[in-house]
């Protein structure tokens, strides 16, 4: 569950990331786009602007030159000569509205030098409706003029020039409306709608425009709101955007005269918007497959890695034999061998420790596999039990080695089950002979309690061993068993390759000297004085004061009896008399010591240190010994 | 012309010696730029609607390498003029002035019949041929009238003092002549008079060549 989160955490943010890359894409493609066709339209109306601007140049240019040149004719000049009305417009119109039929004039004016009317095509005309375009004219060194004014309710391009040969002054005025020639004519050559915008210093007004009526109604508005008279904007007409231009043409007296121009905005983005969904198209595919990619990368991630929970899982549980089966090249492939190697390498450890746990006790294989494996040790108190087989040689004979490994091995398993049923750890076997810890690795203040208890059950499963042995007619094994306690080291020792855990110290030989006692005394069990200090269940019986070899100080030995609590009174009674027997010896009264040890072993014939006392005592009061004796036995057995 | 001549030193002499009450008018016209103006156009004519009295004569215009010699001619009402060819094409002498509207159609040499003036004002000469070709006929009522030299100065003689109005005309003045009173004395009279020329308008040649600030 985990993992699908993981899962739908990625796919939600690269969706996010995604959408949130391709909308401001859009976005700012889509504004570059409105910007671009923008551009586009104030390019063409400027085009459309010049155009115009060219046109009326050179209508106006070609006018005053034709006009100009109707004027020096001596036909037109005769008609304006015989001062008769009637015969000037005729003559106005036929050598300038008819003759110069290309310029399209519609209006001709005749003007005294004064600037007052003479004769007019249009009949409407009554006065000079335009001095100043005379003012003008008179203030231009060719004595001509040009301005655009308003003629019934159309705009129209006037341009004046003189007459002045020939007994005649007098000024021509002629006119044409821009509707019809200019504006048509720029249509034809940019495809562009031109208005003919005015303001009278009170109120803009159109005074032609080339718009169908539906776009011009809603350009009045406009113009009457005033909205008009920045130089670009975008504006409504008839439900379509469009970018309209304010270029102004003249100043003259009456009016500001500018063109308006329009480009659609919807018209030109029109390929734009293909454009665009061309491009949310490919957003929203490239949006699905991505979805599609991050969903199998995600599951790509999160598949193998389920798996490999779950193989971890077991493989906490222990069942080392988990395998991640799927090869791959990536981190997660690296992860999988990783994690195959390490179930790989518990089940190694888990094989050693469980080896190890053959080879060296349970206690220290878990002591060496907690801990880190190193040289060195601690100084602790421990008790140390030796146990060897005294009469190996008699088992050996007359059978085959591996016939007397099997019996030795049958022997071990007895002995080291007593040593581990009381917290003992067998150190290390040698030849016939065990070495017992016990108190390390793991510390316990009973360890000579222990130790006793263990040597007394070794003691009890030789005798079921012997009885077998003795229904096989093996012959029967006779141990002794050392035990001393007190400080020694414990540790790893060896080299970093290859070590033991093991302990070492004076406390260690000691223990294997009290073993090598044990014949000597008759003995199976000694203990040292460290043990008994140690101990608290048990009885002991004093053995002797030895010397043992590698020591000066002598050290009492001791035999355990029964546990306290299990006393009697007679063996209470019988230790009496051996502790008393044992002072009378000490005293060098060996005679009473002879007599009391004569009579223990009697009552207790099964105790051979009775009999050996016996003996000794013999032979003291037989040769008593030189000097000064000190009841201590030197021993130099090993 | 040469009678003529002769007859007006002769007459000089006389009442300079003679007549005491004999008067003459010498003047310099320039224009406002102090520009001496020549074929500036002076003349009396009485004042208050009275008439004085001048003979008609008949005068000469020439046309010369295609240029009316004398630009200006001063004649008095009624007078006639010949318009001679002396070139070696045609001309089409004309005028559509108010005071004398007339044409003569495509001549060489001296045309047969003379034109009448029989109406004062300034008549302004062209050729249907020649469009450059400019003249002027100026048509007075008096018989004191002069017209400038290059430096501007002319000289009005054999004049009975007393008031009148002088007129002054030239072919830059435009309109009509400009007039205002004057007191003539016995003996010399001498004046400086500016006139306010008007600069002509530029015949239009090379339109594409104006830059008219489209
Ligand atoms: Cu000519």
């Amino acid at each position: 569950m985990q993992f699908k989160s993981f899962q739908s955490r990625l796919i939600v943010f690269f969706t996010l990331l995604l959408a949130l890359v391709l909308s401001s894409t859009f976005v700012v493609v889509n504004q570059k786009n409105i910007r671009n066709a923008e551009d586009t339209i104030l390019n063409d109306l400027a085009i459309t602007a010049n155009a115009f601007s060219e046109l009326r140049k050179s209508r106006i240019e070609s006018l005053y030159e034709l006009v100009g040149s109707t004027t020096r004719d001596f036909a037109f000049l005769g008609a304006i000569g015989t001062r008769d009305n009637k015969t000037i417009i005729d003559a106005m119109n036929n050598n300038i509205i008819d003759r110069i039929f290309s310029l399209q004039t519609s209006l001709v004016i005749l003007l005294n030098e004064k600037g007052d009317l003479i004769a007019s095509t249009n009949e409407q005309i009554k006065k000079n409706y335009w001095p100043w375009l005379v003012t003008q004219a008179q203030s231009d060194e060719y004595g001509e003029a040009d301005g655009i004014v308003q003629l019934n309710q159309v705009a129209t391009q006037l341009v004046i020039l003189p007459i002045n040969a020939r007994g005649i002054e007098a000024w021509i005025m002629v006119g044409f409306p821009i509707e019809e020639v200019l504006i048509a004519e720029t249509k034809n050559i940019t495809r562009q709608d031109v208005s003919v915008l005015a303001y009278d210093q009170e109120e803009f007004a159109i005074w032609s425009s080339s718009l169908d009526n539906s776009f011009l109604e809603d350009l009045k508005v406009h113009v009457q709101a005033n909205t008009l008279s920045s130089k670009s904007q975008i504006i409504q007409l008839n439900n379509e955007r469009f970018v309209s231009v304010n270029k102004v043409l003249e100043e003259n007296p009456v009016a500001n005269i500018s063109i308006l121009m329009q480009g659609s905005l919807d018209k030109a983005l029109l390929p734009y918007e293909r454009l665009n969904q061309a491009l949310l198209l490919v957003f929203l595919v490239s949006l699905f497959s991505a979805l599609l990619a991050v969903y199998w990368l995600s599951r790509s991630i999160s598949k193998p890695l389920e798996h490999l929970s779950q193989s971890v899982k077991l493989i906490d549980k222990g069942d080392y034999s988990q395998r991640v089966s799927f090869v791959r090249q990536d981190e997660i492939g690296k992860l999988a061998e990783s994690v195959n190697n390490m179930a790989q390498g518990l089940a190694e450890k888990e094989q050693v420790r469980n080896l190890l746990g053959k080879v060296v006790s349970d206690e220290i294989a878990t002591e060496l596999l907690s801990k880190k494996v190193e040289l060195g040790g601690e100084e602790k108190i421990v008790s140390v039990l030796f146990s060897d087989v005294r009469n190996f040689t008699a088992m050996c004979e007359g059978a085959a080695p591996t016939e007397i490994l099997t019996r030795l091995n049958r022997y071990f398993n007895k002995i080291s089950l007593a040593i581990e049923n009381h917290s003992g750890v067998v150190d290390k076997y040698i030849g016939d002979a065990i070495m017992a810890l016990y108190g390390a690795p793991v510390s316990y203040s009973d360890c000579s309690d222990k130790a006793i208890a263990s040597a007394l059950e070794m003691i009890k499963a030789l005798d079921e061993l012997n009885i077998e042995f003795a229904n096989e007619g093996i012959s029967a094994l006779e141990i002794g068993i050392g035990i001393n306690s007190g400080e020694v080291v414990v540790g790893n020792m060896g080299s970093e390759q290859r070590m033991n855990y093991t302990v070492i110290g004076d406390n260690v030989n000691l223990a294997s000297r009290l073993e090598g006692l044990t014949k000597h005394y008759g003995c199976a069990i000694l203990l040292s004085e460290g043990t008994k200090k140690l101990s608290t269940l048990y009885t002991m019986r004093e053995v002797d004061k030895v010397k043992v070899k590698g020591k000066q100080e002598a050290v009492t030995i001791y035999e355990p009896v029964c546990l306290v609590s299990e006393l009697t009174e007679n063996l209470a009674f019988e230790l009496e008399q051996h502790a008393q027997a044992l002072d009378l010896y000490r005293k060098k009264n060996w005679k009473q010591a002879k007599e009391k040890f004569s009579q223990l072993g009697t009552q207790h014939p099964d105790v051979k240190l009775y009999h050996y006392y016996k003996e000794r005592c013999e032979s003291l009061i037989d040769s008593p010994p030189s000097g000064s004796w000190q009841a201590v036995t030197k021993l130099n057995t090993k | 012309m040469k009678t003529h001549l002769k007859l007006s030193i002769l007459c000089s002499c006389i009442c300079v010696g003679i007549v005491s009450q004999a008067a003459n008018l010498s003047a310099t016209i320039s224009n406002q730029s102090d520009t001496y103006l020549e074929d500036a156009v002076v003349y009396l004519t009485a004042t208050d609607g009275q008439t004085l009295e001048y003979t008609q004569k008949n005068e000469v215009v020439d046309q010369i390498n295609k240029q009316f010699v004398q630009k200006v001619k001063i004649v008095t009402v009624g007078s006639k003029v010949s318009f001679p060819n002396k070139d070696d094409i045609h001309h089409h002498v004309y005028s559509f002035s108010e005071p004398k509207n007339f044409e003569l159609p495509l001549y060489e040499g001296v045309p047969s019949e003379l034109v009448e003036f029989p109406k004062k004002g300034v008549v302004s000469l062209g050729c249907n041929i020649h469009d450059w070709m400019k003249g002027y006929v100026v048509v007075v009522d008096t018989p004191y009238y002069a017209k400038s030299t290059k430096n501007g100065s002319l000289e009005i003689s054999g004049i009975t003092p007393g008031n009148y109005i002088i007129n002054y005309w030239h072919p830059n003045l435009q309109g009509a002549p400009q007039q205002e009173p004057i007191q003539i004395k016995a003996g010399n009279n001498s004046l400086v008079k500016q006139l306010k020329t008007k600069t002509k308008i530029k015949a239009r040649r090379a339109p594409r060549g104006r830059d008219r600030g489209y």
